[in-house]
């Protein structure tokens, strides 16, 4: 007790609002194979929105497989009194996959809401899963030792039987002290680590997982293990019958990358997508004719029926299993930030969020998603880029990374012409196109979108060339064929575009919806802010003749090793064009250049760089 | 047409027991111009007994168009809650195009727990959901699915909304009640009289033919407040609502030793009957969470937890937080009740159905009744701003009749700020604002608490970024978020990197202050609506700039001063040069919460005059 009461005073504990002053986790692997995961949780409450944050603990589980056994549930009042936790406020609730999909999980939530919660109460609780059955499975998993409120002490503690083999791993840097006990009949794992600071709260960081402290571990002593574990489960999966033929002949392109992708746009656009994470409904996909007969299936499933249709085609290809972080729901595990380092390498299955195909043809290999249906059908979705993936094909393990696609890959170009006339009206045009990642945020904005429902949104997001701006009319390309990249053109006119008011003064716009990244000052945690891409604006505006420039911004060449910015306005014959680049080249910002990304990121979305004055 | 629509009702009155040929032919419609689906009929049966029990038979044909139809379309799911009664899927099959019909397994329709969402845990609500296996683009899904109240909320009562509009077209629509009892019912927001209706004996029925899909508009009110409608109910009176929920509660007023002693602490040393019954408040406001945890008792949703369970528990959804500050009140002889509420909708008057999601408090003065919501914490005043206008139902033993909360003026929903701001000579700005004002003292207080301190800086540092290149929030601050006696006020001092353009000896620089209502987006974007402009609250902004300019720069250029007004807003700038300075003052106000459709192009032309007049940009030269 008086260690922990040392320990919180040496953390700092200004901004939390949750102390956990212990989380202690022991898994136990029986001779047999049943596996008990223990866990004991001490919390302290430090303020009003840690009583809300902290005060109601969700336990995911398998009803089916296991049975969840509170051991102490209650809250220790600052005077020492415990109010024990009344039997309806322990619920099962639905998990949230299983709204997605109860036809393929039964796991439910195990939800405690502690009573008499105020500052300086703590939380306790204790509980214990226990398979219903041995299992043969190894066991691997993750286990994070950094959280978003400080730790003062947290341990994981594996007891693995002395038969079976464990590796591990610490990943990120962090201090975890790890210690090996031989006490038989179990090898006893211990990995612990105290006064651990919370982590800053800030926006557009990497995935949990890449940035905190953590322990992976698992029983595969290999990636060749490890593959054909999971080739094992794919490979009956994979069929090539009668129906399979049937739609697979009606895919056939003009050539083997024609038709590998008209068959990904098949799985994915015609097999409804069942958004689960890659093992939320176990490890065993579902046969291709089952997929095909239901036509719905989730990216195990799609992966079956992808590679069957692909492998009545002639062509070579082969799943990936691909480490992402989740977002449709609380995700517990996620990416691994060793991306390249063969020495920490660990074969661990829970990692793997998602699974994409690739093929291996003659001069090349292509990437394609199963999941999609926004991007172009050659584009490499942006959350995988970069990503660590694992091949598992015909029990063959390699480890080997995603490409990262260049800036030119995701493209967003628009051009802007028109007039402004002697009152500040103006009449003209706006081309936009995107490529890659930006077909798909145009796709996703504009597909399956009513004649109506765009006239809405383009009238709003015209509102950029003036209040008065109206839609003369719109035209879209390419919305429902993914082969090509979708592009906008909008007719427009505004009665107040320019200002006349001795001078002519007007804003170029930009298009409105461009995230901007760097809006605080300074961080303490990488920015992250996905796949490299390029904003090409080109606009071109006459304007009445007896006006000249007055005030108009300088050129501005800013280079880094992060983003690039080339914007230039000139006037010349009564013209004002405006021309600007501005590219990131990487996903993530590291801290110390920071600064850099910020200055280049701000003149791009500056308004005053796009800002022309003319005067009589 | 014609003929079409009598093939659906054939088959809607048959339930699809008629051949494959008439279903093929339903099918044949044309497919509307960039539908997803088209519902091809949506037919509800209902078989009220006496006793309020009833079974709702809900049978529906969807033809899907595109993939986004088919998952809008295609996994539909039904919650209900155990404790009233069940959700049973009768049929559920899929038809091709081709005329096969596919039937839909058992593994295909499950009855699951529905899942948690933020803070609502509730074990006794359940879900049922079919996914319907092997749809195509062309195919069509059909279904019947029957709820079944065996043990209704109010005995002997049924109540009902059906709308009659969705986001797809539909072909048909069809909504029969047959019961014993008097019904009550009327039709709302169907101008055209679209919704067609007949009654015989103890049968009624509304129909609709071909509707057009709903469009959505920014800033529209909620879809239940415009869409076509028929609300329908049993209940004569308000006042048999107000009586059955106050029998309900009324035994849940108990307290024991421990919270009177509680109340006894806090209400030492408050002289007036006001101050107490703020102590009482703020602390069931402040100090029970907010939680949803197993639905209580015969009459699940509705009905609270003894007050001295939630005090023991210290959590509660908003009736248990609305019981155990009833009790309190009543405790110290304060006449307080219960109140159903819905601050999401409008409460329709006329027809008395259910139309409530939350409760709070009513207290019964002189003149009438004073409103609590202990759910909002951290709030100064007993009402939230958005509770204005809404429809209350206070229960009470002898019933009430529905009335609605008052709407405020706008300046009683207000935020003011003042800025001041040193633009220099390099183009950058150092600036300061204060902001208070009652809105601000509501959202922001609670936004402080709520709302961890980086994550907080980070918001207030994004809404600085328009303003240049680079802003950075240098320092933010404000007074107690805890003293409810003290206006809230919040203060930022920041800079910016390029804030002016600067050029030879000219400095040019504009405000981000196309102010819009204070609850985001800009209400003016479209040139006509179909539905009100839905302002929330009547509101005022108003702010006083102070710029300072460099030594030895004259002003060039800057906005003019302009006054513009009608019944529903008041748009204002006024400037004013200095040496050294300008100031200039803003004022925004929406004096009403809608402005209606017709009356919408005038008031946008004030809004876009104004906002082109605040654009004009402040040109600075130096002599």
């Amino acid at each position: 007790m008086f260690g922990i009461v040392l320990l919180i005073f040496t953390l700092n504990l200004s901004n939390a609002d949750c102390l956990i002053e212990k989380d202690s986790t022991v898994i136990t692997q029986t001779q047999k194979g049943n596996v008990e995961t223990y866990r004991f949780l001490k919390i302290k409450i430090l303020t009003e929105r840690g009583r809300d944050f902290c005060g109601d603990i969700k336990i995911r589980y398998d009803r089916k497989a296991s049975r969840f056994k509170i051991l102490k549930a209650y809250t220790l009042l600052p005077d020492g009194k415990k109010v024990k936790v009344e039997k309806d406020a322990i619920m099962d609730v639905g998990a949230p996959e299983t709204a997605i999909a109860p036809q393929y999980t039964t796991r439910i939530i195990k939800a405690v809401s502690f009573p008499a919660l105020k500052e300086n109460a703590e939380i306790v609780y204790e509980y214990v899963i226990k398979s219903r059955k041995p299992s043969k499975e190894p066991l691997f998993g993750t286990s994070l030792f950094r959280a978003r409120n400080p730790i003062a002490k947290k341990i994981l503690i594996l007891n693995i039987p002395e038969s079976r083999n464990l590796k591990y791993r610490k990943v990120n840097s962090g201090n975890i002290t790890i210690k090996i006990d031989t006490t038989k009949p179990y090898l006893r794992y211990i990995f612990e680590s105290e006064n651990v600071e919370k982590l800053p709260d800030e926006e557009f960081t990497p995935p949990l997982m890449d940035i905190v402290p953590r322990i992976d571990y698992t029983e595969f002593n290999d990636e060749s293990e490890m593959a054909e574990w999971l080739f094992e489960k794919f490979k009956d999966k994979i069929e090539t019958g009668k129906k399979i033929e049937e739609l697979a002949k009606t895919l056939k392109g003009e050539d083997e990358i024609s038709t590998f992708y008209r068959v990904m746009e098949y799985v994915q656009e015609k097999i409804q997508s069942i958004n689960l994470y890659l093992w939320d409904a176990g490890f065993v996909p579902h046969s291709a004719t089952w997929v095909l007969k239901h036509r719905y299936g989730d990216v195990r499933d799609k992966a079956v029926l992808a590679l069957s249709l692909l492998k009545t085609l002639g062509i070579k290809a082969e799943p990936l299993i691909v480490e992402v972080q989740g977002v449709q729901y609380s995700a517990t595990v996620g990416l691994s930030s060793v991306l390249s380092e063969k020495s920490l390498e660990l074969p661990v299955p829970s990692l793997y969020k998602t699974m994409i195909i690739r093929a291996i043809l003659k001069d090349t290999v292509l990437y394609a998603p199963l999941m999609e249906k926004y991007s172009d059908i050659t584009f490499i979705p942006a959350d995988i880029q970069g990503k660590r993936a694992f091949s598992f094909w015909e029990g063959n393990g390699s480890y080997l990374l995603i490409p990262v696609l260049s800036p030119q890959s995701s493209e967003l170009y628009a051009y802007l012409k028109g007039n402004i006339g002697d009152d500040g009206s103006f009449t003209g045009s706006w081309q936009i196109e995107g490529t890659g990642m930006y077909s798909g945020r145009l796709r996703s904005r504009f597909r399956f979108k009513k004649d109506k429902e765009i006239k809405v949104m383009l009238e709003n997001l015209i509102k950029v060339f003036g209040q008065t701006a109206k839609l003369d009319s719109y035209r879209l390309s390419n919305m429902d064929s993914r082969w090509e990249s979708p592009s906008l053109l909008i007719f427009i006119s505004s009665k107040d575009f320019a200002n006349i008011n001795g001078n002519l003064e007007f804003t170029i716009p930009i298009l409105p919806f461009s995230t901007r990244y760097a809006t605080r000052s300074k961080r303490e945690l990488p920015l992250y802010i996905g796949a490299p891409r390029k904003v090409i604006y080109s606009s071109e505006i006459s304007v009445p003749v007896d006006f000249s420039p007055f005030i108009l911004p300088d050129s501005v060449k800013r280079d880094n090793k992060y983003n690039t910015l080339i914007s230039r306005i000139t006037y010349k014959n009564h013209r004002v064009k405006f021309n600007s680049e501005y590219t990131t080249n990487k996903i993530q910002i590291p801290v110390n250049d920071y600064a850099k990304f910020r200055e280049v990121e701000g003149l791009f979305f500056s308004k005053n760089e796009r800002s022309v004055i003319l005067s009589k | 047409m014609r003929r079409l629509i009598g093939i659906i009702l054939a088959l809607v009155f048959t339930g699809c027991a008629t051949s494959r040929k008439a279903l093929l032919k339903a099918l044949s419609v044309k497919e509307p111009q960039s539908a997803n689906a088209i519902v091809i009929f949506d037919s509800t049966f209902v078989n009220v007994k006496k006793t309020g029990s009833y079974v709702k038979r809900h049978h529906v044909l969807v033809k899907i168009l595109t993939m986004k139809g088919k998952a809008d379309y295609a996994s539909p799911s039904f919650t209900y809650t155990t404790k009233y009664g069940k959700v049973v899927v009768k049929k559920a099959r899929v038809i091709k195009k081709n005329g096969k019909i596919v039937k839909v397994k058992k593994d295909n329709i499950k009855d699951v727990k529905v899942p948690a969402f933020d803070k609502f845990f509730l074990p006794n609500v359940r879900m049922v959901k079919i996914v319907f296996p092997d749809v195509e683009k062309g195919d069509a899904v059909e279904y019947v699915v029957e709820e079944i109240i065996s043990n209704p909320p109010m005995e002997g009562e049924f109540d009902d909304m059906v709308i009659f509009e969705s986001t797809e077209p539909v072909l048909s629509q069809y909504y029969e009640i047959a019961l014993p009892q008097r019904l009550y019912y009327r039709i709302y927001n169907d101008k055209d009289g679209i919704i067609k209706f007949r009654h015989e004996g103890e049968k009624y029925v509304w129909y609709v033919n071909d509707i057009e899909p709903l469009i959505r508009e920014p800033l529209m009110p909620p879809l239940p407040d415009v869409a076509k409608k028929v609300l329908l109910s049993t209940v004569k009176s308000w006042k048999t609502w107000s009586r059955w929920y106050w029998n309900l509660t009324k035994d849940k007023f108990a307290l024991n030793d421990t919270i009177t002693s509680l109340m006894d602490s806090l209400l030492k040393d408050k002289p007036t009957r006001l101050d107490s019954i703020k102590s009482l408040f703020y602390y069931v406001s402040n100090n029970i969470r907010y939680v949803a945890t197993t639905m209580n008792g015969k009459k699940a949703g509705y009905e609270p937890f003894p007050a001295t369970k939630t005090f023991r528990q210290k959590y509660g959804v908003c009736r248990d937080k609305a019981a155990l500050l009833v009790a309190m009140l009543r405790h110290i002889g304060v006449d307080a009740y219960p109140v159903l509420t819905n601050p999401m909708i409008k409460v329709e008057k006329e027809i008395k159905t259910d139309q409530f999601n939350h409760a709070i408090v009513a207290i019964k003065d002189k003149k009438g009744y004073i409103y609590l919501d202990p759910t909002a914490e951290d709030i100064p005043v007993f009402l939230p701003f958005y509770e204005q206008g809404k429809g209350v139902l206070v229960c009470t033993p002898e019933g009430e009749d529905l009335s609605y909360t008052p709407i405020l003026p706008p300046d009683s929903n207000s935020a003011y700020s003042t800025q001041e701001i040193y633009v220099l000579e390099d183009g950058n700005m150092k600036g300061k604002s204060v902001i208070k004002g009652s809105i601000v003292d509501q959202q922001f207080r609670m936004m402080v608490k709520k709302i961890p301190p980086e994550r907080l800086k980070s918001i207030f540092s994004m809404s600085l970024q328009a303003l240049g290149n680079e802003a950075s929030l240098d320092t933010i601050y404000y007074t107690d978020p805890d003293d409810f006696n003290t206006p809230f006020s919040i203060t930022m001092e920041y800079s910016v990197k390029g804030f002016a353009i600067k050029k030879d000896k000219k400095l040019a620089f504009s405000l981000n202050s196309e102010q819009s209502n204070m609850f985001g987006g800009n209400p003016f974007s479209l040139k006509k609506r179909n539905y009100p402009l839905y302002l929330f609250v009547p509101t005022s902004t108003r702010s006083k700039l102070v710029i300072h300019i460099p030594e030895g720069y004259n002003i060039k250029s800057m906005p003019n001063s302009v006054n513009l007004e009608n019944n529903y807003v008041a748009f204002g700038i006024n400037t004013k040069s200095k040496v050294d300075s300008i100031v200039l003052s803003y004022n925004v106000t929406y004096k009403k919460c809608l402005i209606p459709p017709e009356d919408y192009p005038q008031t946008k032309t004030l809004y876009d005059r104004w906002v082109k007049n605040i654009k004009t940009r402040f040109i600075l030269e130096k002599q």
